[in-house]
């Protein structure tokens, strides 16, 4: 009877600002719904899926206890391996703690070698460099050791002595991989179509045995040789035979997807990282790709991207510096946040890819200063790189 | 010579590493007036499974089934890994643990369980010590994130492997102030707001005067100026505080460039009511609508301020308090002197026209300048 005589009035009077508002609350519902709002659930079933594991994720559920320091760096290396593949820094910890019981001052070079290679994954730079000296001074023919501090120098842009530490290498190890450690050094240094003749004469060349990683190495070299040269057709040439090779190597299909984005290509990026969601290198290439060509995701692949951001700032973990300097150019066009985050990873790494986004961004927010610490760098290396002259023109003009 | 192979990989990548790392999220909840504490511990099944092994029948899949035969296993093998330690005077009271409900929680990198906590302190926590031991023996990457609400006030920590026990306090800054401080912002933000003012005081134009036979009348009496005033603002009142709540809290959000252009068009939209009054007959629903979009550009306001350091719930109350104050003041001066002026010609033919024109085209500018 109450409900029969509300119901009248509420036709009469409230009904018509009922209709008005109905839209506005549907809106507002449907922020509140579609926010990635957590909460709690009991899930309707017993066999519903929670969550999927890996082979190798199953394996760890099984791993006994390793007594022995073989074992241990034998499984640290596949554990590495899994990280790199897939990009999941979660196995690089548990490497660590693989090792961690057998990390004594005198245990062995492996152990120490893997352990830098987690810390150079880790962006511990310095860590990684100090252990390397290390148990450089104690076994100063340990090729392996200079062939990683080699490659800590390049990226940090000491090339002189990233270059006498592949001379180094030379006395321990086959001859390849000392050309292949020094034709890197040369290219960025002023060498670059040197650098270009060696390796593809090594490429050609019969004489030479080499291994499925060196040969992969051997490519990515000349991608990026090919990239400096301003050559897209080229590097996408030899980024194909690198995956020939590797073909899930992440590093390879980001290069590849960085020709791409060069040269326009925005669909192949997306046809090709689309199962790569999960990754946040894979999100960035996605969220700029999209961005380009005005794609459905374009909103949802650059939020998902922010959102590993905001993750990251939560955890207190180190951000991404070089990758969120791009994303904050390329996707939100935020040029002086871009800068800021390009000078940070200035500060810590110093390949081709960070000059590039340093350039970027400091040209679009017309910084003299960044520019100027760009410049004095190239010419003090006496680099050559297209898609750096192309940011040098573009801030002269 | 196979750990050189591997390594030559090594040299050509050094991207960074892309999938979100170990973190376990847990909140607590806390009182210095009470020896119970509560709250809600979320971990990723994937750690979990290191530590537990939750898939029974290694099909590689952990269902809710599986999980849930476990309940008792995590109750005594992950609890343990977090100690509460109630700290009176320096004397330590222990605050045993149990697991109270199991639940799963999606998180953006996949379903994590989610452990009910309740804690019994032997004395109700002047500080609280917090001990976390999770998975740092498997992964010494991983993190705690910690979300601690002592008194009302919410504090965040992170544990990792270097840090694994932190103490917090409850005696923070003095409440009064901190909350007289928000009060004041409140006041200062709707007073410094022009499109706040002006969009209220559109609304509040007509509000002595009746739209009858296609002109304006004044208000009868009193009476009916402030049943429409009060009307107006407790509608403006209720949906702005919606927002700015739910703002506040997390739970909607928009781009600020949004907000403020909505809100230019709201002044815009409210100006335009008063040019064609036989359209828009309901001022309290303009108010009431459009109240929900200004809450959204006060909770920005309020988040520029900061609401880390002294929690949410304070500051919330303490603003809102404030935008109140000031629209009261707003409308103890306006209101009587428009009922005043209501009869005169210059009122409502000249003021209520050419000023709801001139506030129609200050917000069209600003619309389009927000919008650029």
């Amino acid at each position: 009877m109450f409900w029969t005589l509300q119901t009248k009035k509420w036709n009469r009077g409230v009904c018509h600002h009922y209709r008005v508002m109905a839209p506005f609350f549907v809106v507002l519902f449907s922020l509140i719904a579609g926010r990635n709002w957590a909460a709690p659930y009991t899930p309707s079933s017993n066999d519903q899926v929670l969550a999927r594991l890996s082979p190798a994720e199953q394996a760890l559920q099984q791993s006994s206890p390793i007594k022995n320091q073989a074992n241990a760096t034998a499984q640290a290396r596949q554990l590495i391996d899994e990280a790199r593949l897939r990009e999941d820094s979660r196995f690089l910890g548990y490497a660590q703690a693989t090792l961690k019981p057998f990390l004594t001052p005198t245990n062995s070079a492996a152990t120490q070698l893997l352990m830098a290679e987690i810390e150079q994954y880790q962006h511990h730079f310095s860590l990684a460099r100090s252990r390397l000296n290390r148990l450089l001074e104690q076994r100063p023919d340990e090729g392996q050791a200079w062939l990683m501090l080699a490659n800590l120098d390049r990226v940090q842009g000491h090339f002189t002595s990233s270059r006498q530490a592949c001379q180094q290498a030379a006395t321990s190890l086959p001859a390849t991989s000392v050309i292949l450690c020094l034709s890197g050094i040369q290219a960025i240094t002023g060498n670059l179509d040197k650098a270009e003749q060696t390796l593809t004469r090594l490429a050609n060349s019969d004489q030479l045995s080499m291994t499925d990683d060196e040969r992969q190495w051997l490519y990515t070299l000349l991608t990026e040789i090919a990239v400096q040269q301003g050559d897209n057709a080229l590097a996408l040439t030899h980024v194909q035979q690198a995956l020939q090779i590797a073909p899930q190597s992440p590093y390879l299909r980001y290069l590849q997807s960085d020709i791409w984005l060069m040269q326009g290509a925005n669909a192949k990026v997306i046809t090709d990282l689309l199962d790569w969601q999960d990754r946040d290198n894979a999100l960035l290439r996605l969220a700029i790709a999209a961005k380009r060509s005005r794609h459905s995701e374009a909103s949802n692949w650059r939020n998902a991207y922010q959102q590993r951001v905001d993750m990251a700032q939560q955890s207190q973990r180190p951000i991404h510096h070089r990758e969120h300097a791009r994303f904050l150019l390329s996707v939100t066009e935020q040029a002086d946040e871009a800068l800021e985050a390009a000078r940070a990873n200035w500060e810590t790494q110093r390949e081709l890819s960070d000059l590039r986004i340093l350039l970027a961004s400091a040209a679009l927010s017309e910084n003299e200063k960044s520019l100027d610490d760009a410049y004095r760098f190239i010419q003090r290396h006496n680099i050559n790189d297209a898609p750096s002259q192309h940011w040098n023109e573009r801030a002269t003009r | 010579m196979k750990a050189i192979l591997s390594l030559i990989l090594a040299l050509i990548t050094m991207q960074a590493l892309a999938h979100k790392p170990s973190d376990s999220y847990l909140q607590l909840d806390a009182r210095s007036d009470s020896k119970q504490l509560s709250g809600r511990w979320d971990i990723a099944l994937r750690d979990l499974n290191l530590l537990i092994p939750l898939d029974e029948n290694r099909d590689a899949v952990i269902t809710w089934g599986e999980l849930q035969r476990m309940q008792g296993s995590l109750g005594k093998e992950i609890l343990p890994a977090l100690s509460l330690t109630a700290l009176q005077d320096d004397i330590r009271y222990p605050c045993p643990l149990t697991l109270t409900r199991l639940q799963a929680i999606d998180h953006v990198d996949g379903t994590y369980a989610a452990l009910h906590l309740q804690g019994q302190c032997s004395a109700p926590p002047q500080q609280l010590e917090v001990d976390y031991q999770l998975l740092f023996e498997r992964d010494p990457d991983h993190h705690g994130l910690l979300r601690l609400d002592q008194d009302g006030t919410q504090l965040t920590a992170t544990f990792s492997n270097q840090q694994r026990r932190q103490q917090f306090n409850a005696e923070l800054t003095p409440l009064w102030p901190a909350f007289q401080g928000f009060v004041y912002q409140g006041i200062h933000h709707i007073l410094i707001g022009y499109d706040h003012i002006l969009f209220l005081l559109t609304l509040l134009f007509p509000a002595v005067l009746v739209w009858q036979r296609g002109g304006w009348q004044p208000a009868a009496n009193m009476g009916s100026a402030l049943t429409q005033t009060l009307a107006i603002v407790t509608a403006f009142t209720l949906t702005h505080s919606l927002t700015l709540g739910l703002a506040t809290l997390g739970i909607i959000s928009l781009p600020s460039w949004l907000v403020e252009s909505a809100i230019a068009a709201t002044v815009a939209i409210g100006a335009v009511a008063n040019l064609l009054p036989r359209y828009f007959p309901k001022r309290w629903v303009m108010a009431f609508v459009f109240g929900l979009i200004h809450g959204m550009g006060f909770a920005s306001v309020l988040a520029d301020l900061g609401l880390t350091d002294s929690g949410i719930f304070l500051p919330l109350l303490g603003f809102n308090l404030g935008v109140e104050l000031g629209q009261v003041a707003i409308v103890l001066v306006f209101v009587p002197l428009a009922y005043l002026m209501r009869q005169t010609h210059f009122y409502q033919r000249i003021f209520v026209p050419v000023g709801s024109l001139s506030i129609m085209l200050l917000a069209g500018v600003w619309l389009v300048e927000r919008l650029s």
